[in-house]
């Protein structure tokens, strides 16, 4: 609300003035990162851990080494029901370059990171095994230092069915909505999207269900805004294209895990004159970040 | 209740007691209404004494009323008030008087003026009033003002010990303290929120005004529930005699006021009104379009009517309605919102004079501030609710024992209704709605004071307040427990002792002293650097405590140059209990209790202020210098290190001049210089699903560039002499006269340069008002007069 009214605000009324500005900074060592998944589902993905540290903001041209991020040299164990597994360190620059592009591009990662030495974790012999209703304990040794956290997979609440319509004069748009049904208790979720075949995300990832506890009704799936779309039109925006192919990931995730998205999404989005910092709100002891445990699913719907 | 029934005996022994201890001699009171003979207005503060003795003296009250008891005799009593010329009569004093007095303005009398302004000048020396400033509309008029736009609250923020919340901002943070802090009252009525355009105007319409008084230390018993200032602002009562009307046209807003009587010289009424019309102007380019409807615009409507219904009663009913008005429409999408919000105020009040010495005014006052949001989209449609409600009635009684001792007394008992954030949303035949519900609250105070001329060198101000606040049903609790409609949830209680003493070392010179408890019990928590309409005032409750105050100040109060040079030096130190933020992991989400995000802390603030003042000749205006530090400490914050709150200034210069070119032109000009507010700065980035995250520093441990500004105004009076029914003047204005860009907030954004080996930020600053020249048209019409 405050970021609609500064724009509004600052859009019709006045006429600003922008210029660069080097503000101060803090300086402090860096704090170690950790981003770990778990998820549940017949399309799940692995367990998946990443650990980093936070880097300076501006590189200077004798910080040489980069930004201290996908980093090796971690124990990762994953800990249920009393049974602890290891997880496996998986270098890329151990890989052959076609199999760690392969391997980069499955879990995620763009073609900017290819050339960038990543370290991951994960349950490579499949152990693991993810189910809903499980609380799953995380335990990182890196550099001298213990950090712990604890997730809990909830039970999946699927989309029942989507419903696509034209809300416009304009015969090309189209909106998509989802049909749920939210069983009583508290849920959280969580939607990512991508059209045809671009990256996985959504600015405003994570709801609850504190208006719509127990109901079933019909929500708006709203394409995601091109970053680099300089020709906004406010008049279709959200809106698809008929013949878009899109792919939606959905997931049930604890409270834990959507106060985190809730917390880093509302921060990375809060800037102007009204705002003040956020600090997302990290399950990770001993450092930030976020060990989050999911069930999953993935749908394919093509607008028409 | 024991311990109510228990203080109201208290109370009432220690009155009379008082009392009995003041019966001696033969005396007889002079007393009755100062008034403003050209239009009947009573004088707020206007000074009676007697010219022999001006220790015999009083100031007249809130209703232009004033009672001074003498021995029987002969006496020349003076009348005076700044701007007006001074009036004198010999009196024969042999039994009670009543004497209504109207004084003249001063404007083409100068000599005359200079000597009220010099008796004016003296309450700075004479007072036990500290941290107190009157500011009179006709001098706020003069300054220069943003878009030629007259602001009471920007004038307010030149002086020591207050400060803005940012560029432009009519948000006020008085000696240290949080923007909730502050009560300001329209003709009593609590204003919850008192900016327009999110804060760059304010409410007060100054042609409505009568009376601005900021009292930002030693705040009397009579005031109570905030912890910081008190902003008394007093509307006009109505012209009683002729009938008038004034307006302006302005680049953004046009005004328009209109008084007159009723009855003459017995009853008068005023309405007042402004709104802004810029984007109006714009609606017929937007017809057809995707934006038609499109619009945003304010207003305020403020009027008041008074009926004297014999020598001891008096009536006033007295209103504000204001909004803002913010509506966006996209007809092609069918989609549309509406967002209204702002303030209603209605005050009536009865005056009742018991006998010459004794008055009393009953006020029934009814303040609500609401917003809302409405959106539609095809089938969605969502609304969005907060407010607050108040129902307050009081009576206060003023009663001027002897020359010796002014004493006030009274209670006052207000239910609020706090609306947080409620919100219904539907889409098709579904509806959502959150579970938030109002809170609901009694706040009563009960208050004794006395203002005691000891000798001539010593006056001391002390009083005591004690307030109570309990949270009322219907509440939930949780799911096992609830509260019926006025079932008490929690109660908290409030000893407020107040002491302020002056001494004078000379004619010229005195020292002040004074402590100062308070107790405030409904806070406004906001986690920007300035007020918005959104921010939603939170009602104490079981996990919600009260704020407490304790305020300690001592000033050097010094006149020059026969009292026509003001000086004085104050040094102040507050230390605040249960002061609300936002924990840092608080995100701006409806349906969520707003207070359940709240962390509790400590507060203290501390500062000099320095104040020199020239009120007459041609050449006037003041200098006001502060040096100050207003900090925090949170369990939860900076591992519980005090942090600079983010209103903190170490420096704060005013500095404003006002010349008479000639009896057409005058030119006023102001310098304002500030300590660049406190922020969190980045300490470093962090990497999460492949994007950048921010991760901050300590809070409030950096500074944005110091922020400092001159702006100037000319106003020019084609015919000051003439007497016509009809005239007008010119204000021309120039706001940020050197185009200084001072930050109105920073950014960042991920450069373009930007790669996953090396991350790098862009950041901005962003100013929002350059320079920026205005030009705003006055005009006058008065009835010819009979």
């Amino acid at each position: 609300m405050k970021r609609l009214l500064m724009l509004l605000f600052i859009g019709l009324i006045l006429s600003s003035c922008q210029e660069e500005f080097i503000p101060d900074f803090a300086d402090e060592e860096p704090t170690i990162v950790v981003e770990g998944y778990i998820q549940a589902g017949v399309q799940a993905a692995p367990v998946l851990v990443t650990i980093g540290k936070t880097f300076p903001l501006i590189q200077t041209s004798d910080q040489i080494k980069g930004p201290e991020i996908f980093l090796g040299g971690a124990k990762v164990q994953v800990e249920s029901n009393g049974e602890t597994i290891e997880l496996t360190e998986v270098c890329t620059d151990s890989l052959d370059p076609s199999i760690k592009e392969i391997l980069l591009s499955t879990l995620g990662f763009d073609e900017s990171f290819f050339d960038l030495e990543i370290c991951f974790y994960t349950d490579l012999l499949g152990e693991i095994d993810a189910i809903e209703g499980a609380t799953y304990n995380l335990l990182v040794e890196f550099e001298g230092a213990e950090l712990t956290a604890s997730t809990t997979i909830p039970t999946y609440v699927p989309i029942d069915s989507f419903n696509i319509f034209n809300p416009t004069g304009d015969p090309s748009k189209r909106q998509l909505n989802g049909y749920l049904t939210d069983p009583l208790l508290p849920n959280f979720y969580r939607l990512k999207l991508s059209a045809n075949n671009g990256p996985l995300g959504n600015t405003f990832s994570v709801v609850d269900d504190v208006l719509f506890d127990g109901q079933s009704f019909e929500f708006p799936i709203n394409n995601q805004p091109d970053q680099d779309d300089e020709d906004f039109d406010p008049t279709t925006a959200g809106l698809f294209s008929v013949g878009d192919s899109i792919l939606i990931q959905w997931q049930s995730i604890d409270a834990e895990h959507y106060e985190f998205w809730n917390t880093l999404e509302f921060a990375r989005n809060n800037q102007g004159p009204f705002a003040s910092y956020t600090r997302a709100a990290s399950n990770i002891n001993g450092g930030i970040g976020i060990w989050g445990g999911s069930s999953i699913g993935y749908y394919n719907v093509v607008i028409e | 209740m024991a311990v109510h029934l228990k203080f109201y005996s208290f109370v009432i022994v220690l009155f009379f007691v008082f009392i009995s201890t003041n019966v001696n001699g033969q005396k007889y009171s002079l007393s009755g209404y100062i008034k403003d003979a050209s239009n009947g207005e009573t004088l707020i503060g206007a000074s009676v004494y007697n010219k022999e003795n001006a220790q015999d003296g009083t100031i007249s009250n809130a209703y232009g009323f004033y009672s001074l008891s003498l021995e029987k005799g002969t006496y020349t009593i003076v009348f005076s008030y700044l701007g007006f010329q001074n009036q004198e009569f010999e009196i024969v004093l042999s039994q009670d008087l009543e004497l209504d007095i109207e004084l003249n303005d001063g404007v083409f009398m100068n000599e005359v003026v200079v000597s009220a302004e010099k008796e004016e000048a003296k309450k700075n020396v004479e007072s036990t009033a500290m941290g107190t400033v009157e500011l009179p509309v006709e001098q706020i008029k003069k300054l220069p003002a943003l878009m030629g736009e007259v602001d009471i609250l920007k004038s307010i923020q030149l002086l020591p010990g207050v400060n803005s919340g940012g560029e432009g901002s009519s948000g006020l943070y008085v000696r240290g303290g949080g923007p909730d802090q502050n009560l300001v009252l329209l003709d009593e009525a609590l204003v919850y929120n008192s900016g327009h355009l999110l804060g760059f105007f304010s409410v007060f319409n100054a042609d409505a005004i009568k009376n601005t008084t900021l009292i930002k230390g030693g705040m009397p018993a009579n005031y109570g529930g905030r912890l910081s200032s008190v902003l008394d602002v007093q509307m006009k009562e109505g012209n009683n005699k002729y009938y008038e009307a004034e307006g302006g046209i302005g680049l953004i807003s046009s005004r328009l006021t209109f008084q007159g009587p009723i009855v003459k010289e017995k009853a008068s009424f005023i309405v007042s009104g402004r709104r802004t019309y810029i984007l109006d102007l714009l609606q017929p380019f937007l017809e057809g379009g995707n934006f038609e409807g499109t619009n945003y615009y304010f207003y305020d409507l403020n009027t008041k009517l008074n009926w004297k219904l014999g020598k001891k009663d008096k009536i006033f009913i007295s209103g504000y309605f204001g909004r803002d008005v913010l509506r966006l429409s996209q007809p092609n999408r069918d989609f549309q919102f509406n967002l209204p919000y702002g303030n209603s105020t209605i005050t009536a009040r009865w005056n009742h004079l018991f006998n010459n010495k004794l008055f009393m005014n009953v006020s029934a006052i009814y303040n609500d501030y609401q917003f809302e949001f409405t959106g539609d989209q095809d089938e969605f449609n969502f609304q969005l609710f907060s407010g607050v409600e108040d129902i307050n009635v009081k009576i206060d009684f003023d009663y001027f024992v002897n020359n010796k001792h002014a004493v006030k007394f009274g209670v006052n008992s207000t239910y609020h209704t706090l609306t947080p954030s409620t919100v219904s949303a539907s889409a098709g035949d579904v509806d959502f709605k959150s579970t938030i519900e109002p809170k609901y609250a009694l706040e009563n105070a009960i208050y004794l004071k006395d203002e005691w001329k000891v000798n001539d060198r010593l006056s001391v101000d002390y009083g005591l307040r004690f307030s109570t606040f309990t949270q009322l049903g219907p509440y939930k609790r949780d799911d096992v427990t609830s509260f019926d409609p006025w079932e008490p949830v929690i109660t908290y209680t409030g000893w407020e002792p107040r002491l302020a003493g002056k001494y004078s070392l000379s004619e010229n010179q005195s020292i002040k002293a004074g402590i100062t408890r308070t107790n405030q019990y409904i806070h406004l928590v906001s986690n920007s650097s300035s007020t918005l309409p959104t921010d939603v005032w939170s009602p104490s409750t079981e996990r919600v405590k009260p704020q407490i105050g304790l305020q300690y100040a001592v000033g050097y109060f010094r006149n020059f140059f026969d009292n026509t040079v003001e000086a004085s030096i104050e040094i102040y130190y507050k230390d605040l209990q249960n002061q609300l933020d936002y924990s840092e992991t608080a995100v701006t989400e409806i349906g969520v209790d707003e207070e359940l995000k709240f962390i509790a802390g400590r507060g203290r603030a501390y500062g000099a202020e320095f104040f020199i003042k020239k009120s007459k000749g041609k050449f006037n205006g003041w200098i006001g210098y502060t040096l100050s530090r207003s900090e925090r400490a949170f369990e939860e914050i900076n591992d519980g290190d005090w942090f600079p709150a983010v209103y903190d200034r170490t420096h704060d210069l005013s500095i404003v001049g006002n010349y008479k070119i000639s009896p057409k032109w005058d030119a006023s000009a102001v310098f304002i210089y500030g300590t660049g507010q406190a922020y969190t700065p980045l300490s470093g980035l962090y990497n999460i699903e492949n994007t950048l995250n921010f991760f901050y520093g300590p809070r409030n441990s950096a500074r944005l560039p110091d922020y400092h500004r001159a702006d100037l105004s000319f106003n020019y009076t084609p015919n000051p002499k003439a007497d016509k029914q009809f005239s007008g003047s010119w204000s021309f204005g120039i706001y940020n006269l050197y185009n200084r860009k001072n930050p109105f907030f920073t950014f960042f954004e991920e450069s373009e340069l930007s790669t996953p080996t090396a991350p790098t930020l862009d950041s901005f600053k962003v100013t929002i008002f350059p320079l920026i020249p205005s030009i705003t048209y006055n005009y006058k019409w008065r009835q010819k007069k009979t």
